[in-house]
């Protein structure tokens, strides 16, 4: 598909296109499912295709293919700049670009083991052990599953004002559930393990910290009890405030739900949003990490960004397009799932960055709340601010010490209400929860953490 | 048509083999605040192949359909089943059947829609949905896909279709001082000309609009009227943990309820792939297996869990035509078609009337745990309810239950439903839900 590149790009300007850019993504993967002690289903395959993007009059247009022909590519490109032009005669808005430009660039992340270089096989036979230890650990354990995948993606961008970025990124992931069941009570733990990194990742994994986590999890929940509903002081691990700060938080600082005026972080910047306390970041800078990328899909340089400092409203995350609007440089935010989707705002590692104290000081001076811990599902409105996120598992905690353990724990409320109700930050910093953000119907890759925090007063439920 | 790939996995050592070929055009046009802000189009076709040995399964795919790519996409799939577990719960993918048409799943002008022609329905919807004061800002899109499916094995079946869909959807932001709602609805169908932009962008912006003003609720017992949406994401939970893949591996909390009562009497609820004009129907499931219609819950009697030939012929039974997958990427699964829940004698104002102290709720968009049942989720769009009048929006609630006990304490069924693209939802009256202020 390389070859299109300069093709497709000069067809656009032919036409008469005021920007145009385009990509080709070419994918090498692996998956493996083991369910139940066997893993009956391996996954092998590769993907290629481009993706054009045109502006015309102001108004996008966007095509896409997996046909590899002269004809296919230049018919993208017609088809993209047709629909742009439907657009800007039926009065679409207006847009223009930062003009920055990369230049030549690339981008490789060198795995120790190269994925590609594993056979089938030995990966089958990993799975099999990390999820036997799960399976194997308690009579009581009647359901586990393990997925793994591995990707190997090439990905080309250029566009017409010059850049043309080149990257190699190679992921691997995999995460364990297991389902335990006694006198009527079934629950359920999962663990899971994600890099920007080679086999490596997979081949080193302990299984204590995989899969018997998961299955001791799954087994103390069946003894939990349900958690009382009402106001609460409440502490988060590391998964749980980096849940909060992905989904509640780090949506809300997406410039194109600002400019589509769905988040209530709009017109807040240099304004207190969170206690003093907070410090927010998205940083795609981390190497390893999940959600690590040297250059967006625009192929601008992803930042490092900090979005709240000592609790004020720094900035918001950007794409060519919403820094032009907004009057700011962008700052590499621009992702798309793959070829066939064109480039939104979105974030890559998400925390809050780690304060001074530790988790047991947090627990010591606190006389009745509830610990939080793991995440399972969250769900936000970034136009409100509201949220319910679940934790896997929690614990009350009663006159300075944790007591009994608790399931379908949920916190709920408002974004501003809960950052500015964080009491204490802790110094045990985690990036943690690597998996796939999902936005209008794309997919990324992201991580999220922080250290253990403290929230004031907030709501606490759960399912009964 | 693709014959030669399948005795080439055979000749490489394969027990049994399958193609799944999909071909397939969408173009999208994008909401954003106030107009429309892009059109995407995107042509794919991609062939994966399954190939068995001893059991255990290998999955390839490609999205080059050339002789070069497809014999390697052969060589990978045979070289993934030899790797994978031998599973001596495979007995054999499906053998050929007759396979009957459904009417009305494909229509060439929605097939052959051109661009211009989203663009103009998405500014349709979006003009109908700023008509009312106090609308802040919009998402959404309309979406017209065509795609034609072709599968093939080894054991000599060979089907294929040709299917259309469309897709619109839209999600209104309300204002009005410092007070924000929001509502949500969507249309889908098989035929772009059914869609109707005005009245879909019109009545979800009336209900964003009334659902400002939201006040919090007190913590209380009490039942509660689920709207048709609401009552599709609950039923929709239900039907998924009918999943025979989740049943037979205890992951799913209706493990061992086939042939009990789960429900009160008043809820009937039947699957299909077959109904005409469905947005989930089509002749064949995913792995050419020909869809079925099928009672799932009559007077509250579990009848059938829902299978595809892996887990049917694990428990000796017949597929039920639900083989599902998202593309040719992944591996099959095992999905619902349609859903009817039959629509009851009581009409909503009389249900309404019946609540001496409750809630509407207008969307539930939470997941449950499949494993337990358990459920908890904040509404923000619904009423709060006192003697059959509503009194007010609601700001938050929380609400929590195990839907066995949603579907035991569903009391009424109403009269009216909402038709989403072939299936059928009506209102719902629980008795018990436990309310959290």
């Amino acid at each position: 598909m390389l070859e299109f590149l300069d093709l497709a790009l000069a067809e656009a300007s032919k036409l008469g296109a005021e920007f145009a850019d385009v990509r080709t993504v070419s994918d090498v993967s692996t998956s493996i499912v083991v369910e139940d002690g066997v893993a009956s289903k391996a996954v092998s395959s590769v993907e290629s295709g481009l993706g054009v993007r045109v502006l015309v009059e102001g108004c996008w247009g966007y095509a896409s293919t997996t046909t590899p022909t002269r004809r296919a590519v230049e018919e993208a490109v017609r088809d993209a700049f047709s629909m742009a032009k439907a657009l800007s005669k039926r009065g679409g808005e207006k847009v223009e670009l930062s003009k920055v430009i990369t230049h030549k660039a690339s981008f490789e992340v060198k795995p120790r083991i190269d994925p590609i270089d594993v056979s089938m096989e030995e990966k089958v036979d990993r799975c099999v052990e990390l999820e036997k230890a799960a399976r194997t650990f308690d009579s009581r354990v009647v359901s586990t599953r393990l997925g793994f995948i591995d990707l190997v993606r090439d990905e080309l961008v250029a566009n017409t004002f010059g850049a043309e970025v080149e990257s190699r990124v190679v992921y691997t992931r995999a995460n364990i559930v297991v389902v335990a069941f006694e006198a009527g009570v079934r629950q359920r733990a999962s663990e899971r393990v994600g890099k920007t990194a080679g086999y490596e990742v997979f081949k080193n994994l302990e299984t204590d910290v995989f899969s018997v986590e998961a299955a001791k999890r799954a087994l103390a929940l069946l003894k939990a009890g349900t958690p009382p509903a009402g106001r609460f002081t409440a502490i988060l691990d590391q998964r749980m405030t980096g849940l909060f700060t992905h989904e509640a938080f780090g949506h809300a600082a997406e410039a194109d739900a600002v400019l589509a005026g769905a988040s209530i972080l709009a017109g807040m910047v240099g304004k207190q949003v969170a206690s003093k306390l907070v410090t927010i970041v998205d940083d795609p800078t981390i190497e390893g990490a999940f959600g690590h990328i040297k250059y967006d899909s625009e192929g601008v340089e992803a930042k490092r960004k900090v979005l709240v400092e000592n609790g004020v409203l720094k900035g918001y995350m950007h794409t060519l397009e919403t820094s032009s609007r907004m009057g700011v440089a962008p700052n590499g935010s621009g992702r798309a799932q793959d070829y066939r989707f064109r480039p939104i705002v979105r974030m890559s590692n998400t925390f809050i960055e780690p304060g001074g104290q530790t988790f047991e000081e947090m627990v010591e001076d606190l006389r009745q709340g509830v610990y939080m811990k793991g995440s399972t599902y969250g769900h936000v409105e970034p136009a409100t601010g509201n949220f319910l996120y679940k934790a896997e598992e929690g614990y009350l905690v009663e006159k300075g010490e944790k007591t009994k353990l608790l399931r379908d724990v949920s916190l709920s409320g408002n974004i501003f209400e809960l950052l500015g109700a964080v009491d204490a930050v802790g110094n045990d910093f985690t990036l943690g929860s690597p998996g796939f953000c999902g936005k209008w119907g794309q997919s990324v890759p992201v991580d999220d953490g922080g250290p253990h925090i403290r929230v004031r007063e907030v709501l606490v439920g759960g399912a009964q | 048509m693709f014959e030669k790939y399948l005795e080439l996995a055979l000749r490489q050592g394969a027990d049994q083999a399958e193609i799944y070929v999909a071909r397939g055009k969408s173009l999208t046009a994008e909401i954003e605040k106030k107009s429309v802000k892009t059109c995407s189009s995107t042509l794919e076709e991609g062939a994966a192949m399954r190939t068995y040995i001893n059991g255990g399964l290998g999955l390839s795919y490609t999205t080059i359909l050339e002789e070069k790519q497809l014999r390697e996409m052969v060589e990978r799939s045979v070289s993934a089943a030899r790797a994978a577990n031998p599973d001596p719960e495979f007995k054999s993918l499906p053998e050929p059947e007759e396979l009957r048409k459904v009417p009305d799943i494909f229509d060439s002008e929605t097939a052959n829609t051109e661009s211009w022609v989203v663009v103009d329905l998405a500014s349709e919807m979006v003009r109908a949905a700023l008509q009312p004061g106090g609308v802040e800002s919009l998402k959404g899109a309309v979406s017209v896909s065509s795609s034609e499916i072709r599968v093939e094995n080894t054991l000599g079946l060979e089907a294929s279709e040709r299917r259309t869909r469309f897709v619109a959807w839209i999600y209104v932001s309300s204002k009005r001082d410092s007070d924000t709602a929001t509502f949500y609805d969507y249309s889908i169908g098989v035929k772009l000309g059914e869609l109707d932009p005005v009245k879909l962008g019109e009545k979800t912006a009336e209900k964003a609009v009334s659902l400002l003003g939201g006040k919090k609720v007190e913590t209380m017992t009490s039942p509660v009227l689920f709207e048709p949406q609401a009552s599709a994401s609950l039923i929709g939970a239900v039907i998924a943990a009918l999943n025979a893949d989740l049943v037979q591996r205890r992951r799913s909390f209706m493990t061992g309820l086939k042939g009990r009562r789960i429900a009160g009497e008043a809820l009937n609820i039947s699957e299909s792939g077959r109904v005409e004009k469905g947005f989930m129907s089509r002749s064949f499931d995913d792995e050419g297996v020909p869809t079925t219609e099928k009672t799932v819950l009559r007077r509250g009697f579990l009848e059938t869990y829902l299978y595809d030939t892996y887990t049917a012929n694990k428990e000796g039974v017949s597929s039920t035509g639900n083989c599902y997958r998202g593309s040719f990427r992944g591996l099959p699964t095992i999905s619902a078609s349609n859903l009817r829940v039959e629509p009851g004698n009581t009409k909503v104002d009389s249900m309404l009337e019946d609540i001496d102290r409750g809630l509407i709720v207008s969307i539930i968009s939470g997941a449950p745990n499949l494993a337990s049942g358990d459920f908890s989720e904040i509404v923000r769009q619904g009423f709060y309810i006192e003697k059959g009048e509503i009194v007010h929006p609601i700001k938050y609630a929380g609400i929590g239950f195990n839907l066995l006990d949603f579907l035991s304490n569903t009391k009424v069924v109403s009269k009216e439903y909402v038709e989403y693209g072939g299936s059928v939802y009506p209102y719902l009256l629980v008795d018990n839900i436990r309310v959290a202020g």
